[in-house]
């Protein structure tokens, strides 16, 4: 009942893009079907950092800019802030707010789209309008970034060699961020049809 | 048939004939060729007209520096205006025209303005259309059209083009001998390096040079130099690039061309791409520019810079003349002799300024037999079409003076050689310095502002050796500071350097008056000659920013590439100053001019700014609402039936809203939740009122507060549990508020424990607004909203449909309302849901302009609107919202004595006299009666509508002392001049004791 009154703002961009997979030197996808939820509290307050642990069994990444993939992604944001990315399927938490033993979380599920970028000219796509130096900022896979992309804050990552990158953008930034791309790759996609 | 190709050499493909039109002419070129050495090759002497005295002008130079053969090219939607002939590479089917000439290129009735130069000096256009002010617009109208700077298309530009973000750790401009070598040096080092080149392919001067490299011909050595560095995965080669633009942080802009060259023919390429370079460290290799030499009558068609004559012969195997004179105060023009004498051209003068000297050039050109005149000038040049002869003198090497002795020589074709100026454009823009070199006769980069070097000839080494040394040796110690290990010795062999440095030679002068001669011209681009310098001195201007700015010089595309060292020379004659004190004028972007598409790259039409939409646009558009842009948000603006109009769509929805029930959109909301030990503490400071007497679930209106005291923003705020609260802003302010929320806590109160986070996107929120809207929700089965249970201003949580909302009793119309919070995902199912229930009630959904309207009736200001930043929360009536009791940001602020002066303006209410007519939003309040000028004004209207509740206009405005002048009339003046007669009421126009809010 209540998945089917979901509704996700990049429906028709979704299956415009299952076209045409084999033939892209960039591809874009839309994921849907994820929760997200913003988690705050202190790194070093221990009650925090278990009480996140017995909740998702799994830690909160400590290293500036990186992602842990395990049964959920969590990303590191800030000193005490992390996103963190789950299968919607899996219920987290029903309802705001939580707040125990120091750590804050605040359901953003409503609030984040994800899109997936891959192929060998993926890199070049993002950086048509994204500043950040890709090589050093996102060295390997499990890097994350805040960042600037086509006008829209997006925490930009890289989860495999492909490459792909995922890129969490604002719900309302989402269709703006998806025709750009779905434009931007288009100049590397047409060379070799 | 093209007269001066020459039957062999050059690097063009003479099996890939092109056509192409110039000035409707059908002409043949080769593939090779650039637009200059086609024109050149098909004998068309005159280009253009100059921009100020419409003198005939031909081919000039051979690179960016060109001054005269400035074009319009391209047909139809791709035509562009102000193209360098020797900037273009030539493709069949190239269409070209000269951008001035009227009728025709050959007779412009224009040359008048050159018959009459000794009016025209500088400055005549800021002295004499200065008169009477009123008629500029119709000077201006014909000025333009003299001025002839050709058209941009009618039609879209059919091409797209691109933008590219890269990082390097070395950067090299320019692709000649220097910056190959320091590319050669930085890949073997293993550093990230690009290198960029304007031309199709590397090489700069290398090729056309006789000189040898390794024991290579010059050009074999680039092209394994190249093949090289294109192998090198740590090197990346850009050609048809040129770096254009050097900012801070060693940022540079690079504009790479890609179908230019062959515009229709190539799929779906974008045009050109902007590279976006962010580099450690920065190669400047961009080379020199050959200096012109300053004589009378030194423009005529006919007359060209000598290495552009040597680059025209061996490049593209282009002779434009056969009778050829060279003048020159320097060694590198003897060159131009010998590349003559290789191709079969036997009358060859060189008229050389110098004293009787010797040196390799001359020796060699002894033994060719070349004729050179010492210690001589050129004065003049006969001919106005075409060159056909000049006129030499005596030069008296003591007093730079030449006799009046005159011996005149036929020729079709002069080139000159006035010396070598460094292009030190890059390191200029980057925020460098350049001295004068006593030794060099130019300036050269000192001082670097930016992790940069200059290197070879821009940097003041002319000859091949010392250019490849000095690359390498700056290179290396750049690659050192960069942590990169240097290669093993790269070691090259060349030939010692021969070239003697030149012996200055500014002008041509016997020692009269400039004004008594012909035009001696210095900037062929802007028409700034030596008279030109002269009357600005005479006139005032000393500084050679003034004199720039006086008489143009340097202007426009040129940028000071060609005549800026002449001219700077000869201001320090006129000042008798030494050069060194006269300095440099600054080198601003774009080094050689740029499209609009290129800059602009992929953000163009809907990618120009990100459109918001909201989680229930969906509904919006397939009611068609017409759509406001609220910041970056689309926002419906109401919702018309069949054929309706704005004005009656706003009066049925803002009395479905008064009578029954409406819906609206408010998702747009900024919202914040704050959660901490200290979220109380921290809220205390910023907003204006008590909030620790809210207790949990209760809402209160509140506003901050800028350091200044002025209201910054503006919202309802809710207590969700002790140590948790959820704000809302203006949709506009979420993003600043955040920022200035964010910004308190991290750098001035760290130490309290607060977090922060936005929930803008996360929540959408409907408003349910009118006496109805508690049965639509009852119907709903929300429980707990009954008047008694829920009082104005609280919240509670629910659910419908199994969603999970949260519904606040808050009204921004005066009705009984309720704002619906639901999780995004699900805001367009609530909304149908809410549209279905409300049927019965004829449920109304309003845009934007209906909110206006209702709040307006009810005197609620909007931040933004009704205040601009210098409106305290007295001023807008709002006093009561002060607590005495703590402190707040911008507290101390409201006791500035001009924040407690009796005559600020207060926000009050505003009627037509009439009550018919709508005021105009910022009208200004005067006096009725008040002619005398200047009037004073009391203040301005803010907001206005038609109320249809109240069946008349009500307007809001901010008047000086408004609250002590309810009743008084004053005049209300629009922009368009319209006055109409007002009076001053109070700000709540309906319901003032607010009943309607409080129904069952």
């Amino acid at each position: 009942m209540l998945n089917e009154s979901k509704h996700h703002p990049l429906t028709g961009i979704k299956k415009d893009l299952e076209k045409n997979r084999d033939t892209q030197d960039a591809f874009l996808e839309i994921d849907s079907n994820l929760s997200f939820f913003i988690i705050r509290g202190e790194a070093e307050n221990k009650l925090f950092f278990d009480e996140v642990f017995n909740l998702l069994g799994q830690s909160l990444p400590l290293e500036p800019n990186t992602f842990t993939s395990d049964k959920h992604q969590l990303y590191w944001l800030g000193p005490n802030e992390w996103l963190l990315v789950a299968d919607a399927e899996k219920k987290i938490l029903v309802r705001n707010p939580s707040s125990k033993n120091g750590m804050h979380i605040i359901n953003q599920s409503g609030a984040l789209i994800q899109m997936k970028l891959s192929g060998n000219r993926a890199s070049n796509a993002i950086s048509k309008g994204c500043t950040l130096n890709l090589e050093k900022s996102l060295p390997k896979p499990g890097y994350c970034a805040q960042t600037l992309m086509a006008k829209s804050n997006i925490v930009l990552s890289l989860t495999d060699d492909k490459p792909t990158y995922n890129i969490i953008v604002r719900r309302s930034f989402s269709e703006h961020l998806a025709k750009w791309l779905q434009n931007a790759i288009e100049e590397f996609n047409s060379t070799d049809i | 048939m093209q007269k001066n190709r020459l039957k062999t050499g050059g690097h063009i493909q003479r099996d890939d004939i092109l056509n192409f039109t110039f000035n409707g002419k059908k002409l043949q070129a080769y593939k090779g060729d650039t637009l200059a050495s086609a024109l050149l090759a098909n004998d068309i002497k005159i280009v253009g007209r100059s921009f100020k005295y419409h003198r005939p002008r031909g081919i000039f130079s051979c690179g960016p520096e060109e001054p005269n053969a400035i074009l319009q090219v391209g047909s139809g939607s791709r035509t562009e205006a102000g193209i360098k002939a020797t900037q273009v590479e030539l493709y069949d089917g190239l269409i070209a025209s000269s951008e001035k000439g009227w009728p025709s290129l050959h007779f412009d009735v224009a040359i008048i303005n050159d018959w009459l130069s000794k009016m025209f000096g500088a400055g005549f256009y800021y002295k004499t259309f200065m008169y009477p002010a009123k008629f500029w617009k119709l000077y201006e109208y014909f000025l333009r059209k003299m001025a002839g700077f050709g058209y941009a298309p009618d039609e879209n530009d059919p091409d797209y083009y691109s933008h590219h973000n890269e990082h390097c750790d070395l950067l090299i401009v320019g692709a000649g001998p220097a910056g190959i070598m320091s590319a050669l040096v930085a890949s073997q080092s293993g550093a990230n390096v690009i290198i960029v080149d304007e031309k199709e392919k590397f090489g700069g001067k290398l090729l056309y040079s006789d000189e040898k490299i390794d024991n290579m011909s010059a050009i074999e050595w680039v092209e394994r130099a190249q093949a090289e560095l294109e192998k090198a995965p740590n090197v990346k080669c850009l050609k048809r690039s040129t770096a254009f633009g050097y900012y801070d942080y060693n940022f540079l802009t690079v504009c790479e061309r890609y179908t230019d060259h062959s515009p229709e023919t190539t799929v779906n390429s974008p045009r050109q791409k902007l590279w976006r370079i962010r580099a450690k460290s920065v190669v400047l290799a961009q080379g020199a520019f050959e200096r012109p030499l300053v004589f009378s009558n030194n423009d005529r068609p006919g007359v060209m810079l000598a290495s552009a004559l040597s680059e025209y012969i061996k490049r593209f195997a282009v002779l434009p003349g056969r009778n050829i004179a060279i003048f020159t105060n320097n060694d590198s023009a003897y060159q131009t002799a010998i590349d003559l004498k290789n191709v079969g051209v036997d009358s060859i003068i060189i008229i050389d300024s110098r004293p009787e000297m010797s040196s390799a050039a001359t020796i060699k050109a002894s033994e060719l037999n070349i004729e050179v005149k010492f210690c001589s000038v050129v004065t003049n040049v006969q001919g106005s079409n075409k060159i056909k002869g000049i006129e030499i003198a005596k030069l008296n090497s003591e007093t730079g003076l030449h006799d009046n002795e005159l011996i005149y020589r036929d020729c079709d074709l002069l080139a000159i050689s006035g010396g070598w100026s460094p292009a030190v454009h890059l390191h200029s823009q980057s925020g460098g310095r350049n001295a004068w070199s006593e030794k060099l006769h130019c300036f050269i980069p000192k001082n670097t502002h930016q992790t940069n070097t200059s290197v070879g000839s821009s940097n003041g080494f002319w000859g091949l050796k010392d250019c490849l040394e000095d690359a390498k040796k700056r290179t290396s110690e750049m690659l050192t500071d960069l942590g990169y290990e240097l290669p093993e010795k790269i070691s090259f062999d060349v030939e010692e350097s021969t070239y003697v440095s030149m012996s200055p030679l500014w002008r041509v002068k016997d020692g009269n008056d400039p004004e008594s001669y012909p035009k001696q011209f210095i900037d062929y681009q802007n028409d700034t000659s030596v008279s030109d310098i002269f009357q600005a001195v005479r006139e005032g201007y000393k500084n050679i920013e003034h004199v720039k700015r006086y008489t143009a010089l340097g202007f426009g595309t040129d940028q000071g590439k060609l005549g800026n060292i002449n001219g700077m020379a000869i201001l320090a004659e006129v000042l008798n100053k030494p050069i060194a004190d006269i300095g440099t004028t600054t080198f601003r972007p774009a080094y050689t001019p740029v499209s609009f598409g290129v800059c602009a790259g992929q953000e163009i039409g809907e990618f120009f700014d990100p459109i918001r939409k909201t989680a229930i646009h969906d509904f919006h558009e397939n009611e068609a609402s017409p759509f406001e842009l609220v910041g970056q948000w689309l926002r419906p603006w109401y919702f018309p039936t069949q054929n309706e109009t704005i004005e009656s769509a706003v009066k049925r929805e803002s009395l479905a809203v008064r009578n029954s029930l409406g819906i609206m959109d408010a998702s747009t909301l900024g919202k914040i939740d704050v959660q901490g030990k200290d979220a109380l503490n921290f809220l205390e400071r910023i907003y204006t009122h008590d909030v620790s007497k809210m207790a949990i679930g209760q809402c209160a209106y509140g506003i901050m507060l800028g350091e200044d005291g002025m209201i910054k923003d503006d919202g309802v705020m809710t207590r969700m549990a002790e140590n948790h609260f959820y704000l809302t802003t203006t949709t506009g302010g979420a993003a600043t508020v955040m920022s200035w929320l964010e910004q308190w806590h991290q750098t001035e109160w760290p130490d309290l424990d607060v977090y922060l986070t936005s929930l803008t996107e996360q929540l959408s929120t409907i408003v349910l607004a009118g006496p109805n809207s508690r049965k639509v929700l009852k119907k709903l089965m929300v429980t707990g909203i009954d008047k008694e249970s829920m009082k104005f201003m609280t919240f509670v949580n629910a659910k419908i449909d199994d969603i999970d909302v949260d519904v606040f009793r808050v009204s921004f119309s005066g009705e009984l309302a309720f704002e619906i919070n639901v999780d995004s995902n699900y805001a367009l199912h609530l909304w149908n849901i809410l549209i279905e229930a409300g049927k019965e009630y004829e449920i109304t959904p309003y845009g934007t302009e209906t909110m206006h309207v209702l709040r307006a009736e009810k005197g609620f200001i909007i931040v933004g609107q009704d205040t601009d930043g210098s409106v305290n929360p007295e001023d807008a009536g709002l006093g009561w919202m002060l607590s005495r009791k703590k402190d707040f940001i911008g507290k101390r602020s409201l006791l500035r004595e001009d924040s407690i002066r009796n005559d600020r303006k207060q926000l009050v209410g505003l009627l037509s006299l009439d009550g018919k007519t709508i005021i105009p939003e910022g009208a200004q309040i005067i006096r009725k009666g008040a002619h005398k000028k200047p009037i004073p004004m009391y203040g301005h209207v803010s907001s206005s509508y038609y109320s249809p509740v109240l069946g008349h206009p009500i307007a809001m405005a901010m008047i000086e002392s408004g609250r002590d002048r309810h009743g008084e009339e004053f005049l209300a003046v629009a922009s368009c001049g319209t006055e109409i007669e007002v009076k001053v009421v109070n700000p709540v126009f309906y319901d003032p004791s607010g009943e309607r809010q409080n129904v069952e």
